[in-house]
This record gives C-alpha cells, sequence and structure tokens, in this order.
C-alpha cells in the first residue's frame, strides 16, 4: 500500500468513526425540520403519469359518474396523506360530477365525517350528489361483484338506507354506468386485481394513486393516469395551484435524496482510492 | 382546536418520540410501550371494523330478508373449526373461495396479463411507437427486446432452452437479466430510499410542521 492509499484509507476510518448512523439520521431530521418551514421551491417538472391523472379530471363532464375507491381510514385521512385527498375530491366537485365512494379499507366507516368535514363535500346533498359506500370484506371477489351489480351486492349505504332510495343511484347499475374511477390503494397486489375486475371487463377508464410500478404493466392500456406517491401529489398539488404539504415534502426528499447519492458516492471514491480490497461479506453471517 | 385534542396531539407526539427513541437508546420500556401501544391500537380498529363490517354485508342484510347470506356466512364461520377437534370441515371454505377466486379470476389474468400484453407489444412493434409519452421508435425496440430477452431468460425446457443458457445464444438469457436488474434496481431505489425519505419527511410535517402551527393557531398567531 502506498503513503497515498494509506492516508486515505486513514481519512476514510476516521470519517467512519464520526459519521455514524446516529448523527446522519440527526443530520436528516435536521435537514428535514429547517426545509419544512424554509422551503427552496426548487423547479419542479410535471410528470406524465400526473398529467394524464389530471387531464382524465379535466375531462369529465357535470352529471358523469365517478367511482372514487380507497382504503383510507381516519388516521390516513388525517395523516400525510390529507392534502392530496381534499385536493383530489375538491377536484372531482369543480367538476359537478356524481361521485360514489367505494371503500376498500376497514377503517372506512371512521372516515366518512372527516370526509365531509374536510373536503368540499359538505356544500353537496347526500344520497343526490355523493353517496358513501360500506366496507365489504373480500378483496377482489368484493370489488368483482359491486362492479356487476352495485345494489344487489351492497343494498344500503354506510348510514344503513337503502341504496336504491338514493337519487344518485337511479341510473346506475354496474361499472359499465360509470365514466371515470379514481383508484387509490396501498397494498401492491390490488393493482392488478383492480385491473382484472374493472377496466379489463368493463373498459371503463382508471386512474390510480399509486406506486408506479404496481401499475407500470398495465400503464396507457388499462391505467390511465397515476399519481406516483409523493412526487405526483406534490405534481398535482403544483399543477392545481395549492400550496399544500406534498410541495414541502418534495423539497426535503429532493435534498435529502441528493445527500444520501453524494455520500455513496464519496464511500465509493474512499473504497477505490485506498486501494482496500476488503473480503465480501453478507449481512446473513455467511 | 380545543385544548383536549391538542393534549391529544401531544400525547402522539410523545408516543412517536418513544417509538423513534430505538434508534439511540435500544429496545426500552419506552419503545416497547410504543410498539404495543401501536399493536393494540390497530388489533382494536381492525376488530371493531370487522363487526361493523360483519353486520352490515350480513346480519342486516339477513335480517332484511336476504337468507341466502346465512350459507356464505356460516362457511366463513366453519374457518374457527379449526380450533377445534371438527378441523376437517375448515376444508370447505377455503375450498370455496379457491374455486370462486379462481373461477373470477382466470379468465380475466388471461386477457388483461397476457393476450393485452402481447398485443399491446406486438402493436408497438409493428408501429415503431413505444406508449405515451414514449412514442419514439427507440422505446419500441427497447420495449420489444426487454420482453423477448426475458422471456428467454425463464425458459427452462432442458432440451430446448439450453442454447440459451449454455451454448451460443446465451448472451440473449444475459441480456435478458440485465434488463431485470434494471426493473430491480428501479423498484429497491424508490420504494426502499425514496419512500423511506418520504416516511422521515412525513413523520416531521405531521409531529412538527402541524404541530407548531395548531399551537400557533391556537394562540392566535399567524401560522409559520
Amino acid at each position: 500500500m502506498t503513503s497515498q492509499q494509506k492516508a486515505v484509507s486513514s481519512f476514510e476510518e476516521k470519517f467512519r468513526k464520526v459519521l455514524t448512523v446516529q448523527r446522519l439520521a440527526l443530520i436528516i431530521i435536521a435537514v428535514t425540520v429547517f426545509l419544512l418551514f424554509r422551503p427552496l421551491f426548487l423547479p419542479m417538472k410535471i410528470g406524465f403519469q400526473t398529467q394524464d391523472f389530471y387531464n382524465h379530471i379535466e375531462a369529465l363532464q357535470p352529471g358523469q359518474v365517478v367511482v372514487y375507491s380507497s382504503d383510507t381510514g381516519p388516521s390516513d385521512f388525517l395523516g400525510g396523506r390529507r392534502d392530496i385527498y381534499k385536493a383530489v375530491i375538491n377536484h372531482l366537485i369543480e367538476k359537478n360530477v356524481k361521485i360514489i365512494f367505494h371503500p376498500t379499507g376497514a377503517a372506512w366507516s371512521g372516515a366518512t365525517e372527516l370526509y365531509k368535514q374536510l373536503t368540499d363535500l359538505r356544500t353537496l346533498t347526500y344520497g343526490t350528489d355523493y353517496v358513501f359506500l360500506p366496507y365489504v370484506s373480500g378483496e377482489e371477489m368484493a370489488w368483482a361483484s359491486f362492479a356487476a351489480d352495485m345494489k344487489g351486492f351492497y343494498k344500503t349505504d354506510v348510514y344503513g338506507a337503502t341504496l336504491s332510495s338514493l337519487p344518485i343511484m337511479a341510473d346506475i347499475n354496474s361499472l359499465a354506468d360509470v365514466n371515470l374511477c379514481v383508484v387509490q390503494y396501498g397494498i401492491f397486489t390490488w393493482g392488478e386485481m383492480f385491473v382484472r375486475q374493472w377496466p379489463t371487463k368493463y373498459g371503463v377508464t382508471m386512474i390510480c394513486m399509486a406506486l408506479f410500478s404496481t401499475l407500470q404493466a398495465w400503464y396507457g392500456t388499462y391505467v390511465k393516469g397515476n399519481l406516483d406517491l409523493d412526487l405526483g401529489f406534490a405534481e398535482y398539488e403544483k399543477l392545481r395551484l395549492i400550496p399544500a404539504e406534498h410541495i414541502l415534502r418534495m423539497e426535503a426528499r429532493n435534498v435529502v435524496s441528493l445527500m444520501i447519492i453524494g455520500l455513496v458516492i464519496l464511500g465509493t471514491i474512499f473504497y477505490w482510492a485506498s486501494g482496500v480490497r476488503r473480503e465480501a461479506r453478507t449481512t446473513m453471517g455467511v | 382546536m380545543e385544548l383536549w385534542q391538542l393534549l391529544m396531539m401531544f400525547s402522539g407526539i410523545a408516543i412517536g418520540l418513544m417509538g423513534l427513541s430505538l434508534l439511540w437508546f435500544g429496545n426500552t420500556y419506552f419503545f416497547a410501550f410504543a410498539e404495543n401501544w401501536l399493536i393494540g391500537g390497530y388489533a382494536a380498529i381492525y376488530l371493531s371494523a370487522n363487526i361493523q363490517g360483519l353486520n352490515s354485508a350480513a346480519l342486516t342484510q339477513i335480517a332484511s330478508g336476504r337468507f341466502l347470506l346465512i350459507i356464505p356466512l356460516i362457511a366463513g364461520f366453519l374457518v374457527f373449526t379449526r380450533w377445534t377437534r371438527f378441523r376437517w370441515a375448515a376444508r370447505y371454505p377455503v375450498a370455496v373461495m379457491s374455486g370462486v377466486g379462481l373461477g373470477a379470476i382466470v379468465g380475466l389474468t388471461m386477457r388483461s396479463q397476457l393476450i393485452s400484453m402481447v398485443t399491446t407489444t406486438a402493436g408497438e412493434l409493428v408501429a415503431l411507437k413505444g406508449p405515451a409519452p414514449f412514442t419514439d421508435p427507440i422505446s419500441a425496440i427497447v420495449m420489444i427486446v426487454g420482453v423477448l430477452t426475458v422471456l428467454t431468460y425463464f425458459l427452462y425446457s432442458i432440451t430446448f432452452s439450453r442454447p440459451f443458457h449454455q451454448g451460443s445464444g446465451r448472451w440473449v438469457a444475459k441480456v435478458g437479466r440485465w434488463f431485470m436488474l434494471v426493473a430491480a434496481g428501479y423498484l429497491w431505489s424508490k420504494i426502499f430510499l425514496t419512500e423511506a425519505v418520504d416516511v422521515t419527511t412525513d413523520i416531521f410535517i405531521m409531529w412538527v410542521r402541524r404541530t407548531v402551527q395548531e399551537v400557533q393557531i391556537y394562540l392566535g398567531m399567524p401560522p409559520l
């Protein structure tokens, strides 16, 4: 080992000692908290998925029917997704469409009042402009049955009123009567279930709020738009000119991601410059 | 925000900090308290929600005259016979769910995951135009190369696939492997790197930013 390699190696060892995991976590926390109150307003390009999502909602005509499917419970709705759910639901309301809220999460019934409080749903008439369906377990089978015969499958709304007695459901029987499905899910395997049972079978347009990797294979064919989690949420909020929290989150994400990439590059440079070739180790201890 | 809501918010922050303390102080009583609080809370919420679901999806509807729903209800309860000496009865709901599930899934899976995929990929190749916004010919060619080489990698026939794994055509399977590695790398970075950062940011937006704002509103100050 040359003297230069020794110097690099010794610097690397010191660097490792100074920058422990705990200290790195503190730095990330400090940077994140600073950016939450003092955003840098970095430029943001609107991606094609977000633009498609936005365009499909913009193309809705008054009186058309939208199924809004979500696994959101009260904690999700008050948590990190609060602003984006508000933004999307308010966008739908602006277009004067009828909204059928289709739950896929067990904690749904606790969130219905929050939906009314936090969005412009409070300005609409329940049963005429929108309806909350109750949660039914069974995942794909339940969604397939709902799509085939909405009133036969559910019978009542979340409050126990008969679905067929609600004006909004007068001309809606199956998913074939729906113009757009806005689907939000968190479990990765759900994407293909929705694709299978809704757009494939009924030809209905489906846009999502989910991780792009879980629906990439069907994008363009069955899925026509998507908000790719925080990135998509921030882009959508920018498109809608809403100063919401996801734009701040993107600032933090950009800075912290750059920092991580920088550290990886730095580590790689030190590794190669030090000339030390360590034996490959695995976390499995073998 | 009412005073009790503010207190609830601070209690939530305290429990959250106890959870985060694992990073600096290890598995302490505080961390264990937060962990058990979370698991117990979720169990309570989901138990309550499932009872409500059972009530609205089955019991209420049976009471209103849909007596045929008694059959799936009984089939569902048969699952619990696994805890008794009549455990054989638990096979029936599993068999019914598997049969119905397969019936509802297989045909649509063929259409959505096979036929549509093949026609779309072939269409893109013929038109030399990838899916929007990748409407250039190169994207279409890359897509078809990726599909064919990845499929080749998964050919397991000893007779017919040996040339692609060991013979002169082994570069084909190797290209397929590269395509899969790139996809896996993207997936890894997307899920484990960016989502981890998002979760961190989420915590501080909820704990720090919203708390500061709520306290400011409570005290009649303009929020940051």
